[in-house]
């Protein structure tokens, strides 16, 4: 009885070590998105008054200082990454770049996966408007 | 079959609804009465609206996620239409945009040519190819939003009748489809005419199985494939052998309880069969009791697994946890090739060990088999039973 006892927990273990990173992963992806889309409204509100987007490449970090301070975004966006308030100008973890043309007509913005350098997901004023 | 409908029920509310679901107090906007939607698995793949009594009042359909390339200034707009009982339509809302909040408002206000649509009916929106000749204007300032809104309503309308429609398509046999019924044919003569001088052929069977079936073909029954299936629908007019061979797979075990895929014709399950015949008699290992009783949760944990990854749409491979599609080595994920090799290994000690203690699929279809005597509930009727609370569970919750 012992034995199946433990062989049970450790069965429980293992599934769980392949649920829950499945899981946590799902409820980054739904952050990162989050973050994504209220970083593109943020965007288009600066476009209504400036008549450009941001005129350089930039962290997300730096993006969102720079949205926050021009009070474009209803609240600083949190971190999905740390799940804390991004570090303006500079967060250490931080997987989000914006970029632009060089007439700052067009933007990009880019979710990299942790640890890794691949797109998690990219939204542009061009091509991929929609993460749905 | 329950567990089955309900994650089909809960995807096709998903692929109607998209990750912004269209609730019924939305709708009372233009139908006060709505009490209840209900997805349309039909083509038009949109809401049927019913009231309290449950009689049908109406239709809604969002343009988002299937309208999503259509953009206006910087994205595209997701439209909600309402149709009323006699399918015309009540209204149109603007749920979301991803253009400058100033510009949707502008098209918002502007009610006429938010009711440009009203009156008209689905398929006369569909039908309209000239927007100035059907009165429909753009709004003036924001021209290029209300011009997206008016293309994506006009694209939804029409893709009822475009590739999403199966109406039409054609079932075609190819010559793997008629390969696949050959083998469910074959498995059939062995699981049901003993005679000696038919299973005498048994081996160049198992040879083509493994050869054919399993090398060149590749389609074993395999949970990625069956919960695919029911998530989306059933590929019949394009793969009409593999679903025949896949529904007689699940049909011969309920209704004559032979076995007849997991004994005769899975070539995973003749390769193990074989590695038992080959290897040397003092490698056997005799398993105690408690690893044995372990062993038979790990498929009851993989179907658990199964279900959670259906249900909450989680990023695991289905096609990773079985080992079934390294036969077509090509598409095969390391996951996959582990547990292939790791479960071929210990049939070398452990005869049938993965069969025994690692098949999901196997599971489900030795479940169908053993269904118990109308009069007792047996520990696999338990078990069965927890899976259909779990599944009405996640169904519920995740409405």
């Amino acid at each position: 009885m012992k034995t199946r006892i433990i062989g049970l927990l450790i069965l429980v273990a293992l599934w769980l070590g392949i649920m829950l990173p499945a899981f946590s992963e799902k409820r980054l992806d739904g952050q990162v998105k989050e973050l994504l889309r209220e970083v593109q409204t943020a965007l288009q509100n600066y476009h209504v008054d400036e008549e450009l987007y941001p005129k350089s490449k930039m962290s997300g970090a730096e993006l969102i200082g720079l949205l926050d301070e021009g009070g474009y975004l209803e609240a600083p966006p949190l971190n999905p990454w740390t799940t804390e308030p991004y570090q303006t100008p500079d967060d250490p973890i931080d997987f989000l770049e914006y970029e632009t043309d060089e007439l700052a007509e067009t933007y990009t913005l880019i979710a990299r996966t942790k640890d890794s350098d691949e797109v998690h997901h990219i939204l542009d004023s061009t091509a991929h408007h929609s993460l749905e | 079959m329950i567990i089955a409908w309900l994650i089909r029920d809960h995807h096709t509310r998903l692929r109607v609804q998209g990750d912004r679901p269209i609730t019924a107090y939305e709708v009372t906007v233009f139908l006060p009465d709505t009490h209840k939607l209900k997805p349309d698995v039909g083509p038009r793949a949109g809401l049927f609206i019913f009231d309290k009594s449950g009689e049908k009042i109406g239709y809604a359909a969002r343009t988002m996620p299937h309208a999503k390339e259509i953009t206006g200034y910087s994205g595209p707009t997701d439209g909600l239409i309402v149709f009323d009982a006699q399918d015309k339509v009540l209204g149109v809302k603007i749920r979301d945009s991803y253009d400058t909040p100033s510009h949707v408002e502008d098209v918002t206000l502007d009610l006429l040519f938010m009711e440009s649509w009203n009156g008209r009916t689905w398929e006369e929106i569909a039908a309209i190819t000239d927007f100035g000749a059907a009165n429909i204007y753009a709004v003036s300032g924001a021209t290029r939003t209300s011009d997206a809104l008016v293309e994506s309503i006009s694209f939804r309308t029409q893709m009822a009748k475009g590739p999403n429609a199966t109406v039409g398509q054609k079932v075609k046999f190819r010559w793997q489809d008629f390969v696949l019924i050959g083998v469910l044919l074959g498995g059939c003569i062995f699981a049901f005419w003993k005679s000696k001088r038919v299973q005498k052929f048994r081996l160049p069977y198992s040879v083509l199985s493994v050869g054919v079936f399993g090398i060149l073909l590749g389609d074993l029954l395999a949970q990625s494939l069956l919960i695919g299936w029911i998530e989306s629908r059933v590929p019949w007019e394009a793969t009409p052998g593999l679903v025949i061979f896949a529904a007689a797979m699940f049909a011969l075990p309920f209704f004559t309880k032979q076995p007849v895929y997991c004994q005769f014709v899975c070539p995973h399950g003749i390769l193990q069969r074989w590695l038992m015949k080959l290897r040397p008699a003092k490698w056997m290992t005799k398993l105690n009791p408690d690893i044995k009783w372990l062993g038979r949760l790990i498929p009851v944990f993989l179907l658990l697994l199964v279900l959670l990854v259906s249900f909450f749409r989680l990023p695991i491979g289905l096609a990773g946890i079985e080992p079934f599609d390294a036969w077509l080595i090509k598409s095969a994920g390391i996951a996959t090739i582990v547990v292939f090799g790791v479960g071929l290994l210990l049939a070398f000690f452990i005869p049938m060990a993965y069969c025994k203690y690692g098949c999901p699929t196997g599971l489900l279809l030795e479940f169908i088999r053993r269904r118990s005597a109308p009069n007792s509930f047996q520990r696999k009727d338990w078990v069965g039973l927890v899976f259909l609370i779990s599944a009405i569970a996640l169904h519920t919750l995740l409405k």
